[in-house]
């Protein structure tokens, strides 16, 4: 099994803006970057075409088989919800909604397991109504991992980072900038 | 139809004076005042970002999202909430794909211009592996 | 009399079940939640003690066998872990890999168990799995609750361990001391119910003896019904036919001042004199009268059967008080249905009727509250809506003027426009918090911690002033709250605090602990306040000096402020030595 660091960011209303201001100034990461925005069908590519044309690292719909590569950003398609198998190996199925919403940002967070040694996982909450991601941020944060939610100021709705912050589990608060100046600090 | 923008919104004073704000950036925008007459354009063929009021008489913004997906007119728009509520509230569960952004009112016109532009990007957006 | 008996005994046997089982039910219902709450605790204790060590450092590493959090050195240096002693009474440990380099547990010769070993399944968790460990654990022989979380350097991996215990025969020593106290209670209700048969049995036996001579038991009944009537809790008094007062019982005489041998064998409405002080027919000489004048004369008094109901307000009650009364009168009747006499009873219901009014008073209150909130929330949004041209308009106007002088105008017009927006924002936000929080929205967390992340959200404005902020609160406090409004609280006197203080100033943040609460400082060294304004500056809108239009000063930042700490029960003052002599904002809070 080829492990890498993981990122994985859960996100919802405001999410494309807020992904755009985080990723225009982020270097490559040494870390596969996975984003769960709540997007319908249809939707998915243009956000994900939209996003590939200001970062550095090449964004694209992730697709269901496929194997986790670092300095990518994979982009969770609407209409299914996304897991990772072995923490390497992504997997789309059908099924309910989950808080709402599919994908879900819990459902691919809770698929998350413990890295091998000297790898990473950071769990990163954005703007957002409801609560999805609270659940999954607190699983990160028992794996060991690094957990970050978008601060209220810089949300243009402050319900999901909220909700995270309050299941007591995140260790930082910040704008979508000083998250990209966090994540390189933690991996780069 | 060459109007990229629709605000949705009951109250005229808003109306006017988003227009006047967008026809001075040159850019064409259409007004409804009603849910209603939202569809109505949208039957018509406009595409594009829509700016929606919550809190009109009758059918409010999110109801009116519900129409607009259940009669299948989603497709090809970016919905933006344009809002004097700070938070939404749980009338907004069930629909939350479908809200691409949340501006609350009175809002920056300049901000508000940024955003625009980048969802303007966003729509001209072509399929990968699309007619390339 | 044996069928009674028999009775007797099956329900005392019934009841003694009942309460047994009820005891242990609930006994076994203690015991669940003794646990849940040793867990919590165990959590809490946990949590805590990783905020003591991340105020150390976060950056964990090993350098020359020895591990340090930042630059603080954690083998052999005590502080930590009994400062968990001191806070939560258990047991704490760091490992520096599976060795324990500081620690409270003492070993058999009363040293501190320094250098020993982790083994068993936390271990295996820890190091093999590097996963927390939750659940019983022996250290030094004795079976702990514990909790063991893994420590990583910058890279995650393992390099030690986190412990806290809580000794399990403590918590099992209390659960032994209930059930003593609870078998104790069940036998002497058992031996109660054996004395109780006994005495009844004897009383049994008794009337049966007396039923030898009825005559006797009739004057036994008369004398037993004016005992009865002696002792009813209730002010009450007894008529013959011609309405000559034979009973004036304990409690009206208390009520009345009028004793016994003043009134009894009276007539010609006597027991009118203490209420009204005179000689008038009350609620008694109504009993002969027919329904018709009753509801005619008298709308204030009900008839239910022959008992006749009412509340009388009497202006000049002995003192002079006005008082009001509640009363019942009904008629004694022989066998053949001849009214013999009649008997009224009289209970004050002055403190009643005016906690009735009271709560009435407040229900009111509470709903004007309600409407206010409704009304602050619907203008708020509703002054957005003409606000919003003003944002549009304004700007657009700026970018065709070329005069200054106009050019200043509309920037004060866009200042003005923002200016009230900000207050329709507070206003808003007032509203919304004007509700006291619930005890499940509240959680453990540290202070120090708290006012550690205002001071990062007002980063900007106190770097822009070169303020120094310090933060003298031990981390160790922990405070009960609903950390979203602490946070909103300390942002808000922290840039209050920046806002009143001159460049490169101080601000110092301080905490004083007492048995149950903790009292907060935040003190700068800035424009200070009027005396004259101190007991006013958390009042709506309140501006220490009129001729200022400084909009973002004050308005209702410390409103806010102040309706935080009422809704955790908590008070807020502020102290200066006058006006450019700094100011201090105190707040009391409950600690956890």
């Amino acid at each position: 099994m080829v492990n890498n660091n993981i990122v994985m960011i859960g996100v919802s209303t405001g999410g494309p803006i807020a992904l755009k201001r985080l990723f225009a100034e982020l270097p490559p990461l040494d870390a596969a970057i996975v984003i769960v925005l709540h997007i319908p069908p249809g939707m998915d590519y243009k956000i994900a075409v939209g996003l590939d044309a200001v970062a550095s690292m090449p964004v694209a719909l992730a697709e269901d088989g496929e194997y986790l590569r670092s300095r990518r950003i994979y982009f969770a398609p609407g209409g299914f919800h996304l897991k990772l198998e072995g923490n390497s190996r992504i997997i789309l199925e059908e099924g309910a909604r989950v808080n709402f919403v599919q994908p879900s940002a819990d459902v691919a967070m809770m698929s998350l397991l413990k890295p091998l040694k000297r790898k990473r996982i950071v769990g990163v909450i954005m703007t957002g109504m409801g609560k999805d991601g609270a659940e999954g941020i607190r699983h990160i944060k028992a794996l060991g991992g690094v957990t970050i939610a978008q601060d209220q100021e810089s949300s243009a709705i402050y319900g999901m980072p909220k909700a995270a912050f309050e299941t007591g589990a995140v260790d930082f608060m910040c704008s979508p900038d000083k998250i990209g100046k966090k994540l390189i600090e933690l991996l780069n | 139809m060459d109007a990229k923008v629709m605000l949705v919104d009951d109250e005229e004073m808003i109306r006017e004076s988003v227009e006047l704000f967008f026809e001075s950036e040159g850019i064409k925008i259409l007004t409804a005042a009603s849910g209603d007459d939202c569809l109505d354009y949208l039957e018509e063929g406009f595409r594009g970002v829509i700016l929606m009021d919550v809190m009109m008489p009758e059918m409010n913004g999110w109801d009116t999202i519900r129409k607009i997906v259940e009669s299948d007119l989603y497709e090809g728009n970016i919905i933006v909430m344009l809002t004097a509520l700070d938070s939404p509230d749980n009338k907004m569960d069930g629909i939350q794909e479908y809200v691409t952004d949340y501006l609350t009112k009175p809002f920056n016109p300049d901000e508000l211009m940024e955003v625009l532009q980048y969802y303007f990007s966003l729509l001209n957006a072509v399929e990968p592996g699309d007619g390339q | 009399m044996k069928a009674i008996t028999k009775y007797i005994l099956a329900s005392s046997v019934v009841a003694v079940l009942t309460v047994t089982l009820f005891g242990l039910y609930s006994l076994d219902q203690y015991h669940d939640n003794e646990v849940r709450n040793e867990r919590e605790k165990l959590e809490t204790c946990i949590r805590t003690f990783w905020q003591l060590l991340a105020h150390k450092g976060t950056d964990y590493r090993i350098v020359k066998g020895e591990l340090l959090a930042g630059n603080y050195p954690v083998n052999g240096n005590f502080e930590l872990p009994d400062k968990i002693q001191e806070l939560f009474g258990g047991v704490a440990t760091i490992f520096m890999g599976d060795e324990r380099v500081t620690t409270n547990v003492l070993n058999v010769d009363a040293k501190r168990a320094l250098g020993t070993r982790l083994l068993g399944p936390a271990y295996d968790a820890i190091f093999n799995q590097g996963k927390s460990y939750r659940g019983n654990a022996a250290i030094l022989g004795v079976t702990y609750l514990t909790a063991y979380d893994p420590i990583r350097d910058s890279k995650g991996k393992v390099i030690g361990a986190l412990f806290v215990g809580v000794k399990e025969s403590d918590f099992l020593a209390r659960l032994h001391v209930l059930n003593v106290h609870l078998t104790l209670t069940l036998s002497s209700m058992v031996a109660l119910f054996a004395i109780f048969m006994v005495v009844l049995g004897r009383a049994m036996r008794r009337v049966e003896e007396k039923n030898e001579s009825a005559e006797d038991a009739t004057k036994d009944a008369y004398q037993q019904l004016l005992d009865i009537v002696d002792f009813l809790p209730d002010a009450t008094f007894v008529v013959d036919k011609d309405k000559r007062v034979i009973a004036w019982n304990r409690a009206i005489e208390i009520m009345t001042g009028l004793e016994k041998h003043e009134v009894l064998g009276a007539d010609d409405y006597a027991y009118a004199i203490p209420f009204y002080g005179e000689r008038r027919p009350i609620l008694i000489d109504l009993l002969g009268e027919s329904q018709e004048v009753i509801s005619h004369d008298y709308k204030c008094i009900k008839k239910e059967g022959r008992t006749l109901f009412t509340e009388a307000f009497v202006p000049s009650f002995r003192n002079g008080d006005s008082r009001c009364f509640w009363a019942t009168a009904s008629p004694l009747l022989d066998k053949q249905g001849n009214m013999v006499g009649a008997i009224e009873s009289i209970r004050d219901i002055t403190e009643y009727k005016q906690a009735e009014e009271e709560k009435i008073r407040l229900e009111s209150q509470l709903d004007h509250a309600r409407l206010m909130e409704t009304v602050m929330m619907r203008l708020g949004h509703d002054l957005k809506t003409p606000l919003t041209p003003l944002f549009i308009m304004l700007p657009l106007i700026r970018k065709r003027l070329t005069d200054p002088d106009l050019l200043n105008k509309v920037d004060m017009c866009i200042k003005s426009a923002a200016s009230i927006n900000n207050l329709v924002d507070k206003t808003r936000r007032l509203a919304t918090l004007s509700s006291s929080v619930k005890p499940q929205e509240q959680e453990g967390v540290s202070l120090a911690f708290l006012v550690d992340r205002a001071h990062a959200d007002c980063v900007e404005m106190i770097s822009q002033k070169q303020i120094d902020i310090q933060n003298n609160i031990d981390p160790a406090v922990v405070i009960h709250c609903v950390p979203a409004q602490l946070h909103e609280l300390f942002i808000n006197l922290i840039s209050n605090a920046v806002h009143f203080s001159s460049e490169k100033g101080v601000i110092t943040v301080s905490a004083e602990l007492d048995a149950e609460s903790v009292t907060i400082s935040v003190r700068d060294e800035g424009v200070g306040l009027d005396p004259a304004h101190l007991d006013h500056v958390f009042d709506e809108f309140f501006k220490a000096d009129d001729s200022r239009h400084d909009l973002d000063a004050l308005g209702l930042g410390l409103t806010i402020c102040r309706r935080i700490v009422q809704n955790h029960y908590g008070r807020i003052w502020a102290e200066s030595a006058g006006t450019g002599k700094g100011t201090t904002i105190r707040f009391t809070i409950k600690i956890s």
